[in-house]
């Protein structure tokens, strides 16, 4: 029981973490290297904010939220002069250029924050543990699942039931043909990748203590990230969704059964799951 | 105009003149000895890049202002090896196509497994600075290079031996580290250090196969349940940089200070308590290649401190800063002792000299020219009477002498 809370936990901070960067393949079809790094900068954004010890939940979510609206800002900003540019040119080209992006961020960051290590604690409230049923649960691991569902609920809503949602879906599934019946396609654009890159500053903010923070971040959650929207079925959020909950439930079992290998059932049932669902659980999505 | 072979080798003559003058005339001159210091200085590794460059530079003006070498300056050229060994050998052949001769050079085996075959054709002499690998002394050893670091048989056999003098009580020991093999080797040369002593004691002690966690992980919780449920009163904890500050954070809710009686971390030292701050453990051990406060008799200790804390305002420096500040130190006396530069001169001067360090007595084993110095750890922890939140408690230090694998210079260590 332990393990599937713990797994729910990983897999609600992997999702966090990957939501957004199936929203940029969904609506631009761009495999977005840099997406740890922006979740990185929302990190140092929001511990720039709070500092070592958020005095609540609520400034810790508040910090998060600025930290959100600053990364979906960058985020315009990528898209405007690197995205665009190469949303129609071979993959290989949009994987070195975000990788550059990658480094850019990288680099800001020592630049200015540093290299040393830092770490920003859990809030009052949230920094202890509660027992539920005779089960010990720490508080935080809470809020992240609390944090992961939360996000989901609202981006389900915002992309298949609210107007918003589906002009973008609209635009990302036919461009042209949405321009011709009057949507302003680069504006729609520009505002859901503002949103896909927010979405990445909002996870660093709420996952931020739980991780260190270094200009090495943006790599710890990025490779299950990815692996989370390939199993999902990419630009799949609801796919996402749930592959997140079972990565993060595999690697926990990963670890009560084979503590000898961490980490490395993932990677089984990643071939696993391409083998039976090879375009992903619920299939590739233009949203 | 038409270029005749004449006109060919002349211009090429001049060519190749004029752009080996520079490293011809460095080469020759008499009033400043240069250094070449290699290191990482961008990518993963950076941060320690930095404190050796700190370190080396610390010790090239303590040096200098105290009158250099023999009346000449020191010059330190630092190059960046973009922590590579690709990278470490261009700027090896840079520095030594520049006449360089003397060299400091660390801390990732790999890019000194790179440009160790050089040194004998480049008829150089280097000190790798804080690299630990068993390799470097053993089947990769070259007797033109003398390691400023610490084995792991020697600072974990040490800390075993420590943890067991000190806690004679505890008989059952867990052990968590990344999945890195190379890692495997400080929790064997822990575990061994513990039995030797118990044994010594005649007691026993059980120690649990270590948990691994992956490196660079996100989330710990897994590995910490397991860790928590084994009911071992001691902990050994081998995670690395951000992997060990993390593990430490997610843990603090499950009670970690509560569930151990006992907590050692492999070597992170005071990287946890900066960042954790208020929440830093209750109590936590860590070696350490040089903590000033347990020098307290020596006074390079206290002046390398003194400076640092000039250049950087920071009161606790990373170990590195003593290791790389001995190594230019060591590199520097040896041309004073021998009055030359030269390989042959150096290498028996510095297999004999013991310069004092800010770590103590700067000594190498002759066999293998590991370094034989003394070792130590520091218990530090919260302290909310502390304006930053922690304290140092405690320190030990250990003859490293004692605790040093056996030699076997150009062979692996079976």
């Amino acid at each position: 029981m332990f393990t599937l809370v713990n797994g729910l936990t990983t897999g609600m901070a992997v999702f966090l973490v990957a939501a957004g960067l199936t929203l940029v393949f969904g609506i631009m079809r761009i495999l977005n290297f840099a997406h740890g790094a922006f979740f990185m900068i929302g990190a140092y954004v929001a511990s720039s904010l709070v500092g070592s010890a958020p005095r609540s939940v609520l400034a810790l979510i508040a910090a998060a939220v600025v930290a959100a609206l600053v990364v979906g800002v960058l985020g315009i900003v990528v898209q405007r002069f690197i995205l665009r540019r190469i949303q129609h040119v071979d993959e290989h080209y949009m994987l070195i250029a975000t990788f550059a992006v990658m480094l850019v961020c990288v680099g800001f960051v020592k630049l200015v924050w540093g290299l040393e290590f830092l770490s920003v604690d859990p809030p009052p409230g949230i920094d202890a543990g509660v027992e539920i049923a005779g089960l010990f649960i720490p508080s935080f691991s809470l809020f992240i699942i609390a944090s992961g569902i939360v996000v989901f609920l609202v981006l389900d809503f915002v992309i298949h039931r609210a107007w918003a949602g589906k002009m973008i879906t609209a635009i990302a599934r036919d461009g042209w043909m949405a321009e011709l019946l009057g949507i302003n396609v680069p504006a729609g654009i520009m505002a859901a990748v503002g949103g896909s890159f927010a979405l990445a500053g909002l996870a660093g903010g709420l996952l931020l203590p739980n991780q260190t923070l270094s200009p090495a971040l943006g790599d710890s959650f990025l490779l299950l990230a990815f692996i989370t929207v390939v199993i999902g079925g990419l630009g799949n959020v609801r796919g996402a969704f749930i592959a997140a909950i079972l990565l993060g439930v595999i690697d926990g079992l990963n670890t009560m059964f084979l503590p000898a290998y961490p980490g490395v059932v993932v990677y089984f049932a990643m071939v696993a799951f391409l083998l039976l669902w090879p375009n992903g659980i619920l299939g590739e999505s233009r949203l | 105009m038409r270029l005749n072979r004449r006109h060919f080798l002349t211009t090429t003559a001049a060519g190749i003149g004029a752009l080996a003058m520079p490293g011809i005339l460095r080469a020759a001159q008499g009033d400043t000895v240069r250094i070449g210091l290699i290191t990482t200085l961008s990518g993963p590794g950076q941060l320690y890049g930095n404190y050796i460059k700190d370190g080396s530079e610390i010790a090239v003006e303590r040096l200098n202002a105290a009158g250099g070498v023999n009346g000449s300056k020191i010059e330190l050229v630092v190059r960046d090896d973009k922590n590579s060994p690709e990278g470490a050998v261009t700027a090896f052949r840079e520095l030594t196509g520049d006449g360089i001769k003397l060299f400091a050079q660390g801390t990732f085996t790999a890019n000194l497994l790179g440009t160790l075959p050089l040194l004998e054709e480049a008829d150089v002499t280097m000190m790798m600075v804080g690299a630990s690998a068993l390799a470097l002394t053993h089947e990769a050893y070259n007797p033109r290079a003398f390691r400023l670091g610490f084995s792991s048989p020697m600072c974990f056999g040490g800390y075993g031996n420590l943890m067991a003098q000190k806690h004679p009580e505890i008989e059952k020991w867990a052990m968590l580290r990344s999945d890195v093999t190379a890692l495997a080797d400080i929790t064997n040369a822990f575990s061994n250090g513990l039995k030797a002593e118990k044994v010594k004691a005649g007691r026993t002690v059980e120690i649990l196969d270590p948990v691994l966690v992956p490196y660079g992980g996100a989330d710990f919780r897994n590995q910490i349940s397991n860790i928590i449920g084994s009911g071992a009163p001691g902990l050994f904890n081998v995670l690395q940089g951000a992997d060990a500050i993390s593990y430490y954070k997610q843990a603090r809710t499950f009670g970690l200070d509560q569930k151990f009686k006992v907590l050692c971390d492999s070597a992170n030292e005071f990287a946890i308590a900066k960042a954790m701050g208020a929440n830093t453990p209750a109590s936590l051990w860590s070696w350490t290649g040089w903590y000033p406060a347990a020098n307290k008799d020596n006074a390079v200790s206290d002046e390398v401190h003194k400076a640092y804390i000039k250049l950087r305002g920071d009161e606790y420096p990373n170990w590195y800063i003593g290791v790389s500040h001995d190594s230019i130190l060591t590199i520097a006396n040896a041309v004073q002792k021998a009055g030359s530069m030269e390989a042959a001169k150096l290498i028996p001067t510095i297999e004999t000299e013991a310069p004092q360090g800010a770590l103590g007595k700067i000594h190498f084993r002759k066999e293998d020219h590991g370094f034989a110095g003394d070792l130590t750890y520091i218990r530090f922890g919260r302290d909310d009477k502390n304006a930053n939140g922690w304290s140092v408690f405690e320190t030990a230090q250990l003859p490293g002498a004692e605790f040093l694998e056996r030699a076997t210079p150009g062979s692996k260590l079976n």
